[in-house]
C-alpha cells in the first residue's frame, strides 16, 4: 500500500485488527521504520502473544508511550493525549446522541417464567437493557423486547459454564455503550426502589459519592448486601465461576445504596436441582484445580447438603475448616455446616469435635457451642452438654457477651438466644435438677420471646451493639431525602460532661454509631480514626484536611443509610475538628459544646491519671480549639455544672436545639440515663464523691 | 438476528462539528464504535507535528477516519476495511470528504484466505454483528 500511494512515511497508524497482530507484527516489520506514532488495540484475549509480538517489533524505536480505554499509543515524538489546541472545533465535533447513565445488565438462558418480573422491577429506572443471551430458544427474548422496547441491546454470549466471566463481559460492554453506571441484575431477582422516585433521582444517589466504585443493594431482609450498581469503566472484576464475588473495590469503594432492595424468587425445586448440578459441576473442579482456596470448598459443602449428599458435604466442609489461609467466619461456618450433617448423620462425636475445630477458629460462634452442647447430650453425656451450652450463653445475646454480633455474616440466631437453654433444661431435667431445669425452662421461654420480637420488629440486631440491653430502633420517618437527616456534633474536653450529653441524644433515639468504646458513645471506627489523626495525646496534624473531610463523610453516609432523624457524633477529639466538620457535613450541621472550666476539666482528668505526661497541655489544646471555634459559630452550650443539676431542662434544651419531637417515654429514658451512667462518666464519679 | 429488527438498517447521525451526517447501523457495534469516537474522544491526541498521513486499520465504518477527516482536513487519510458490508457503508460515510481514501482490504504480513469470525467472546468478532462468520477476502498491504 505504502508503494502504491507513493508514501514515505505515515505520521499515525491506527491498528485494531481483531487479534490478527500477532501475524502482522511476528517475524518483524521492516515496514515500521516509516511509521511515526501507532495506536493500537492489543487483542491478547482473542490471540495470546499479540503484545509480545507488537513490542518485539517496535523495539526501541518508539520511546514514548501512553495508555487510553484499551488503546495503547507508542510514538517517536513526544505527543500528549490532550486534545490538540492547534486544531480548531475541538469541542464541537461532539455527538448529540443521547447518554447513557445507567444500563441493566443481565445473563440469560431460557428463563421465561422470570424474565419479565426482573424487567419490569427496573426498567424504568435504567436507560439500557443489555441482554447477555446465553442460549435463549424460549419467550425470554420476546418478553424482553415488548417490555424493553427501544431500550434494549441484545448480546449473544457463548455460555462457557463461568458467571464471573459472562459477568465481566457484561460490565465491559456496558462500558463501551458509553454508561456510566452497570445495574446487575438476574432474571430471579426483583428489585424495590421505595425511597428513590425515578430514574433521575436514583442518577443523583448513584453520584452522590464519588469514591464508591460499587454500590450494594440490601436484601429485603436485610440479612445481607450484593453489589448491584459498578461504575464503569472499572478495573474491579468478578471473580469465580459459580457463587461469583466482585474483587478489587476497597471499603472506601463500596457503600449500599439508600432506598433500594432486592429479592430474590424462590426457585422451585425443579430449578433449584439444575443450578445445583450445575454448580456442583464447576465446583468439583475449582477444588481440583484450586484446593488452597477455602471458599470453594465452602460452596462445595453446601451445594452437596443441598443435594442430599451430606457424608460428601462434610468432607468438603472439613477442607474449608482445616485450610488455615481462609476466612475465618467462613471456616467457623463450614464447621457449623459440617456439624449439621454430622448430627443429621447421628455422628454425634465427630459433631463435637468439628465444632470445637470451628471454634478454635472464630471463638465468636455461639452456633458452634450450641451444637456441641446437644451432641454431647445425644450421647447422654449431660454435664458436658452443659459445659458446651453454659459456654453458648457466655458468647450469646441474652446472658452473654453478644461476642457473635461482631461477626459478618452467617448467622442462626436461636443459637444466640433460646437453643443453649433450651439444651440446658433438658439436660438438667435429665440429670435430677428439677431447680436447674425450671430455671432454664424459664429463660428458654423469654429468650425465645426476645427473639421472636426482634424479627417481627426487622431489627437487625447485629449492627446495635449499646450500652443498653435492648437495641433501640432508630427513629424511622416516612418519606426522607438526602439531606434532611440533622447532623450533630458534640465538641468538648475530656471530662466536660460531654458523655452524659451524648447520653442524652442517645437516648433521645439519634444514631450515634455502630460500635460504642467502652461506655463512652464514642464509636470505634471513628475514635480510631482521630486518634490517628491527631496522635492522641501529643496532638498534632498527621493527616491532611482533604483526607480527614473525606472519612467523616464517609462515616456520616454510613450512619445516614438507615434514615434516622439525627445522627450523632462525640468525641473529645472532634473539638480539633470543627472546620472539617463544617465542610463535611454541611452548614446546617449542629453544634454542642459541653463546657467546663478549663482548669476543672484539667484536674479531673488528673484524677483519671490519663495520659499523666501529656493531659495538661492536650486539655490545652482542646480549650484553644474550642474557642477559636465556636467565637464564630452558632451552638448550644451545654455547661457541665447544669447537667447535673437540672437534667430535664438540658435534655429539653437539646431536643428543642434540634427540633426532635420527642416522646414524654423517650424524654425520661435521657434524663434517667444522666442519673445512672456508669463508671464512665465524670458526673457519676464526682456526684458519688460529693455525696 | 437476535435484535430489535428495525436496528439493522443503517441511520444517519447528525453529530455536531460534523460536515456531513455518518451512516452507522443503530443497536450494532456501529454505533458502539460512534460513542468511542465522539463521546469518548477515543482518538483525540496531541502530537509533535501535525499529521500528514494517517493510516486507518480496520475502520469499520469509518467513525475514526471522519473524526480525523475533520480534524485534520489536510492529512491524506487511508481507510482500510476488510469486511464487505461494513466496507459499503465506509465509502457511504467517507465519500463526501475528499481526503479519505477507503480500502477494501485487511493489514496482513502474508496472502491468505481469512475467516473473519467471532472465536466465541461473543462481543467484538473480526466481523462484526450482524454478519457473523462471513469469509472475507483478505491480501496482503503491508510492507
Amino acid at each position: 500500500m505504502v508503494e502504491e500511494h507513493n508514501i514515505p512515511q505515515i505520521d499515525l497508524l491506527k491498528l485494531d485488527i481483531e487479534g490478527a497482530e500477532k501475524e502482522v507484527f511476528e517475524g518483524g516489520a521492516s515496514w515500521l521504520e516509516r511509521v511515526e506514532t501507532i495506536v493500537i488495540e492489543l487483542h491478547d484475549r482473542f490471540q495470546p502473544g499479540c503484545r509480545a509480538a507488537f513490542e518485539a517489533a517496535i523495539g526501541d524505536s518508539f520511546p514514548h508511550h501512553a495508555h487510553r480505554g484499551e488503546n495503547l499509543w507508542v510514538s517517536r515524538q513526544p505527543f500528549s493525549l490532550s486534545s490538540d489546541s492547534r486544531v480548531s472545533g475541538v469541542d464541537d465535533c461532539r455527538h448529540d446522541a443521547p447518554h447513557i447513565p445507567i444500563i441493566a445488565t443481565m445473563l440469560c438462558g431460557n428463563n421465561e417464567s422470570l424474565i419479565g418480573e426482573a424487567i419490569e422491577s427496573i426498567i424504568d429506572y435504567v436507560d439500557k437493557f443489555l441482554l447477555i443471551d446465553t442460549g435463549i430458544t424460549d419467550g425470554s427474548l420476546t418478553i424482553a423486547q415488548s417490555l424493553c422496547g427501544e431500550k434494549l441491546w441484545v448480546e449473544p454470549f457463548a455460555w462457557c459454564n463461568d458467571f464471573a466471566r459472562a459477568r465481566n463481559c457484561a460490565l465491559e460492554l456496558a462500558a463501551t455503550l458509553g454508561s456510566v453506571w452497570a445495574l446487575t441484575i438476574d432474571t430471579d431477582e426483583r428489585v424495590e426502589f421505595d425511597h428513590v422516585a425515578d430514574r433521575e433521582s436514583l442518577q443523583q444517589v448513584l453520584a452522590s459519592n464519588p469514591d464508591i466504585r460499587a454500590w450494594l443493594v440490601s436484601s429485603r431482609d436485610g440479612s445481607y448486601a450484593k453489589e448491584r450498581f459498578i461504575r464503569v469503566p472499572t478495573q474491579l472484576e468478578w471473580r469465580g465461576r459459580t457463587d461469583e464475588a466482585l474483587c478489587g473495590a476497597t471499603a472506601e469503594q463500596r457503600a449500599v445504596l439508600p432506598g433500594a432492595k432486592f429479592w430474590e424468587e424462590p426457585k422451585t425445586a425443579e430449578q433449584f436441582r439444575k443450578k445445583l448440578e450445575r454448580d456442583l459441576a464447576v465446583l468439583q473442579e475449582e477444588t481440583q484445580f484450586k484446593p488452597e482456596n477455602a471458599r470453594w470448598w465452602y460452596y462445595l459443602g453446601q451445594t452437596l447438603e443441598q443435594l442430599g449428599e451430606p457424608t460428601q458435604a462434610i468432607e468438603a466442609y472439613r477442607h474449608c475448616v482445616e485450610l488455615k489461609t481462609g476466612w475465618a467466619e467462613e471456616a467457623a461456618w463450614a464447621a457449623y455446616c459440617g456439624g449439621r450433617c454430622l448430627v443429621s448423620l447421628e455422628r454425634f462425636a465427630d459433631a463435637i469435635d468439628l465444632c470445637a475445630l470451628g471454634l478454635a477458629r472464630q471463638p465468636a460462634s455461639p452456633e458452634l457451642a450450641w451444637q456441641a452442647g446437644y451432641s454431647c447430650y445425644k450421647l447422654g453425656r449431660d454435664r458436658d452438654a452443659i459445659a458446651w451450652e453454659e459456654m453458648a450463653v457466655s458468647i450469646g445475646e441474652v446472658d452473654g457477651s453478644k461476642a457473635a454480633r461482631h461477626r459478618i455474616s452467617f448467622r442462626h440466631l436461636p443459637a444466640w438466644y433460646e437453643g443453649p437453654y433450651d439444651v440446658l433444661r433438658h439436660a438438667h431435667k435429665r440429670l435430677g435438677d428439677k431447680e436447674r431445669a425450671s430455671e432454664c425452662e424459664e429463660k428458654y421461654q423469654t429468650a425465645l420471646k426476645t427473639r421472636l420480637r426482634f424479627a417481627s420488629e426487622g431489627i437487625n440486631s447485629s449492627n446495635q451493639t449499646t450500652t443498653e440491653e435492648l437495641p433501640i430502633p432508630a427513629v424511622r420517618r416516612s418519606s426522607l431525602t438526602r439531606g434532611e437527616v440533622k447532623r450533630v456534633a458534640i465538641l468538648g474536653l475530656y471530662s466536660s460532661g460531654s458523655t452524659a450529653t451524648a447520653g442524652i441524644l442517645y437516648h433521645l433515639g439519634a444514631q450515634m454509631g455502630k460500635r460504642f468504646w467502652g461506655n463512652y458513645y464514642e464509636p470505634q471506627w471513628l475514635s480510631a480514626q482521630l486518634r490517628r489523626w491527631w496522635d492522641e495525646p501529643r496532638i498534632r496534624e498527621t493527616v491532611a484536611l482533604s483526607e480527614r473531610v473525606k472519612l467523616l463523610k464517609r462515616w456520616m453516609r454510613d450512619l445516614s443509610l438507615d434514615e434516622p432523624e439525627v445522627v450523632a457524633a462525640k468525641h473529645p477529639l472532634l473539638t480539633l475538628c470543627g472546620p472539617d466538620l463544617i465542610q463535611a457535613w454541611g452548614k446546617e450541621t449542629k453544634f454542642i459544646w459541653t463546657h467546663r472550666p478549663l482548669d476543672k476539666s484539667i484536674a479531673s482528668l488528673a484524677r483519671r491519671g490519663w495520659w499523666p505526661e501529656h493531659f495538661v497541655r492536650l486539655q490545652e489544646k482542646l480549650w484553644e480549639a474550642a474557642n477559636s471555634f465556636f467565637t464564630n459559630q452558632e451552638h448550644l452550650r451545654i455547661e457541665f455544672a447544669d447537667v447535673l443539676k437540672s437534667p430535664d431542662e438540658q435534655v429539653d434544651r437539646i431536643s428543642d436545639y434540634l427540633g426532635m419531637d420527642v416522646s414524654e417515654q423517650r424524654r425520661q429514658r435521657a434524663i434517667a440515663s444522666i442519673m445512672r451512667e456508669g463508671s464512665a462518666s465524670p458526673l457519676a464519679t464526682e456526684s458519688l464523691e460529693r455525696a | 438476528m437476535k435484535r430489535n429488527s428495525a436496528a439493522a438498517q443503517p441511520i444517519p447521525f447528525t453529530t455536531l462539528g460534523l460536515k456531513h451526517p455518518l451512516w452507522v447501523r443503530a443497536g450494532t457495534t456501529d454505533e458502539v464504535c460512534l460513542r468511542e469516537v465522539f463521546d469518548l474522544r477515543t482518538y483525540e491526541f496531541a502530537p509533535a507535528a501535525m499529521p500528514r498521513v494517517i493510516v486507518d486499520a480496520s475502520a469499520n465504518v469509518g467513525c475514526t477516519s471522519v473524526f480525523f477527516a475533520n480534524r485534520y482536513p489536510d492529512a491524506k487519510i487511508f481507510a482500510i476495511e476488510p469486511e464487505t458490508s461494513n466496507f459499503q457503508l465506509l465509502e457511504q460515510n467517507t465519500s463526501p470528504y475528499k481526503n479519505v481514501i477507503p480500502i477494501h482490504a485487511a493489514l496482513w504480513s502474508a496472502n491468505c484466505d481469512l475467516a473473519v469470525s467471532d472465536p466465541g467472546k461473543g462481543k467484538w468478532g473480526g466481523a462484526r454483528d450482524p454478519l457473523i462468520n462471513k469469509l472475507a477476502r483478505v491480501k496482503q498491504f503491508a510492507g
